[in-house]
């Protein structure tokens, strides 16, 4: 995976290229939007982490132009600003989410891996979060590296919360996307199919839980911290 | 200035009475000294005047009897007008009659009947200290005219005394006793319809409150120059404190702001250390601060919000989406969140980020009030509000109102953020005419309510364009 990372604070820079690299990512750090321009011209990146204060113009406008451009590269605008409706703006000006400074590394990544895993994003055919991997078009599921069985509509479930690892899902997209051509779901169909694959998940030995969240849906989350 | 602090202020009304009744009090000085003077420069006024007042006094004790005029008491003649004198008086009627006579000791009048046409006759003759006045007054009685004769016999300035007293008691004593009465009288009046224009503006001054200083006193009613000058005074007092409590927010903003990216760099340091306790206490401690630094921020743009005209937003859809971005966070902390929809929308008058951020505000508190395991409840309706219940200890009522102001935690050093959060929650709710209400959850805890349904509410058809 190649990252584009445009940031002008240098320090910063470094050590995000430094959490990146470790995780997996190639990253390529650019202090000025020319720069920044420049590389993407170059070089196909799979992700553009995105500052929006630069010492030679706005984040946003640079985005705008590779929209306008034709350019879907995902962007993860990771910036100062968290005044009201910013989020909003930095949306609607086409960045795929929006992070706040200051952030950990490990939010950073799950951040990264989430715009990474959206269907557009094209991501490859194998999805990860913590120690569960699906290869969504051989449709095989490991955890820890050991093979489990799953059943299709439990499947299903998992890649619709492995895409979205970590954040929570909503209980309508989820019915819609499993139950889409059925004539009718009852209402307890759902539940059913989110306890057998919490107990298929927990045989297995993995560390990440799939919690509910009454009234909106269910979320991946990795082990809680000690 | 502390002796003049110490004594007590007087108002402007008595200050005014009491200068006022000084300048009367002078004027009628100096108005004394000129009557005097113009007496004394003049004794033939003095004659004149202590015959017209003897011969009043005589006057006064007639009466018109079928025989013509009489004494009314005629055992008591009247005793003289000024002390020290003898007086004789002799009363003619309109023939030349004599109807009246008085003779004291030696002193006579004579006989003879002044002309018809005399009103007023005054003489003086001088024999060494003492004196003779002679004089003839005209009066009236029951529409019959009569001619009073007088000869007063005195001696020095004394018998003057008691006329010049009399003079000063009718033309200056009681002229100017009721000029000043009226005068204090519209004093008083003027006085207060001055200041009543300057009670408004202080009442305005009063109601000023301190989170909103954009406020401006508004002119008076009924414009009075003064007025008008203090209250634009104030106003430019006003502004000049605005400037400066903003500069003081959007430097604290500001600093807040430029924290994140040396904020960002210590958290990367820290997330990079070999893992241990130390590390996760580190990153405990920047996750605080990364909590009260977003905290001051959410607090100045509280401060700053505006709801712009026509904006609109649904409750129910902010809720679950500030319930779903919480629930990692609840998820991490070992604690969960549950969320009950309203059946429906809930449209109200509003500024959709803005009541996110107090109900995330809410929702943050209530997950960290919780004990470990404990379930956080959002709900939505009835009507426009929201509801956030913990099972944590709970808010006591007498501290309910406390706990809204900045600053202020219910215990000292309780973990994380600048105890901003119910403020913040206070301001945004406050800037939608809303209101925040702290109660008790059934089953123990505090239960936060967001109530939009002053006004806010757009359900009730208006502004639901």
């Amino acid at each position: 995976m190649r990252v584009l990372l445009v940031e002008d604070s240098a320090r910063l820079s470094e050590l995000i290229v430094a959490g990146l690299s470790a995780a997996g990512f190639a990253a390529d750090p650019a202090a000025t939007l020319a720069a920044a321009e420049a590389a993407a011209e170059a070089v196909p990146y799979d992700l553009i982490l995105l500052d929006l204060g630069l010492p030679d113009g706005d984040g946003a406008a640079f985005m705008r132009r590779l929209r306008r451009g034709g350019c879907l590269t995902p962007v993860l605008m990771v910036t100062a600003r968290s005044g009201l409706d910013d989020k909003v703006r930095g949306l609607d000006a086409g960045a795929d989410d929006y992070l706040v400074k200051p952030f950990e590394l490990r939010e950073l990544l799950a951040r990264c891996r989430a715009v990474l895993r959206r269907p557009a994003a094209c991501l490859g055919p194998v999805l990860s979060f913590g120690d569960i991997e699906l290869d969504c078009a051989a449709r095989r599921v490991a955890v820890a590296g050991q093979p489990v069985h799953l059943p299709p509509r439990e499947t299903d479930l998992l890649e619709l919360l492995l895409r979205r690892g970590g954040q929570v899902v909503g209980k309508p997209a989820i019915e819609q996307a499993l139950y889409a051509l059925a004539s009718e779901v009852t209402p307890n169909a759902l539940e059913a199919v989110v306890s057998r694959l919490r107990r298929h998940l927990a045989q297995a030995g993995s560390a990440a839980g799939l919690h509910t969240v009454r009234g909106i849906g269910y979320m991946l989350a990795a082990a809680e911290r000690p | 200035m502390t002796g003049a602090a110490a004594r007590r202020a007087r108002p402007l009304r008595v200050r005014m009475t009491i200068r006022l009744g000084l300048v009367a009090l002078l004027f009628f000085s100096i108005q004394l000294l000129s009557v005097l003077w113009i007496y004394v420069r003049n004794p033939n006024a003095l004659d004149e005047l202590l015959v017209t007042a003897e011969a009043g006094r005589i006057a006064a004790a007639l009466v018109a009897a079928p025989e013509g005029p009489e004494l009314a008491d005629p055992r008591a003649v009247p005793e003289p007008f000024a002390g020290g004198t003898t007086r004789a008086f002799l009363i003619h009627d309109s023939v030349g009659n004599i109807v009246l006579r008085h003779d004291d000791g030696t002193l006579r009048v004579a006989d003879e009947p002044p002309a018809s046409f005399v009103v007023i006759r005054t003489q003086r003759e001088q024999h060494g200290a003492r004196f003779l006045l002679s004089g003839t007054r005209r009066i009236a009685l029951a529409g019959q005219p009569l001619w009073i004769g007088l000869a007063i016999s005195g001696e020095g300035f004394r018998p003057f005394v008691p006329v010049i007293a009399d003079e000063i008691r009718v033309h200056v004593i009681f002229p100017l006793v009721l000029l000043s009465g009226l005068y204090l009288l519209f004093n008083f009046g003027a006085v207060r319809s001055a200041l009543k224009p300057l009670e408004a503006v202080m009442a305005t001054v009063d109601r000023i409150d301190p989170a909103q200083v954009g406020q401006r006193i508004a002119p008076p009613a009924r414009p009075v120059r003064e007025v008008e000058a203090l209250v634009a005074s104030v106003n430019r007092m006003l502004a000049r404190i605005e400037q400066s409590v903003r500069a003081l927010q959007d430097f604290a903003a500001d600093a807040a702001h430029e924290l994140r990216t040396p904020l960002s760099i210590a958290m990367l340091n820290a997330g990079a250390l070999p893992p241990g306790p130390a590390r996760e206490a580190l990153l405990y401690d920047l996750q605080a601060m990364r909590r009260l630094i977003s905290q001051m921020l959410d607090m100045s743009h509280a401060d700053a919000l505006e709801i712009p005209a026509g904006a609109e937003a649904d409750l129910a859809a902010i809720a679950a989406g500030v319930v779903a971005d919480l629930a990692p966070l609840a998820v991490a902390r070992g604690r969960s969140i549950a969320f009950r929809p309203a059946p429906g929308p809930l449209p109200v008058r509003g500024h959709a980020d803005a009541i996110g951020r107090a109900l995330r505000n809410l929702v943050e508190n209530a997950l960290q009030h919780g004990p470990p395991g404990s379930e956080v409840a959002v709900s939505c309706g009835p009507g426009a509000q929201i509801c956030v219940r913990d099972s944590g200890p709970g808010i006591p009522p007498e501290r309910r109102a406390e706990v809204l102001q900045r600053h202020r935690r219910l215990a000292p050093g309780d973990g994380g953020g600048a105890g901003l959060g119910l403020a913040i929650a206070r301001t945004i709710m406050a800037a939608h005419r809303g209101r925040i209400e702290i109660g008790d959850a059934p089953g123990g805890g505090a239960a936060v309510r967001l109530d939009f349904r002053r006004g806010g509410s757009a359900d009730g058809g208006e502004g639901s364009a």
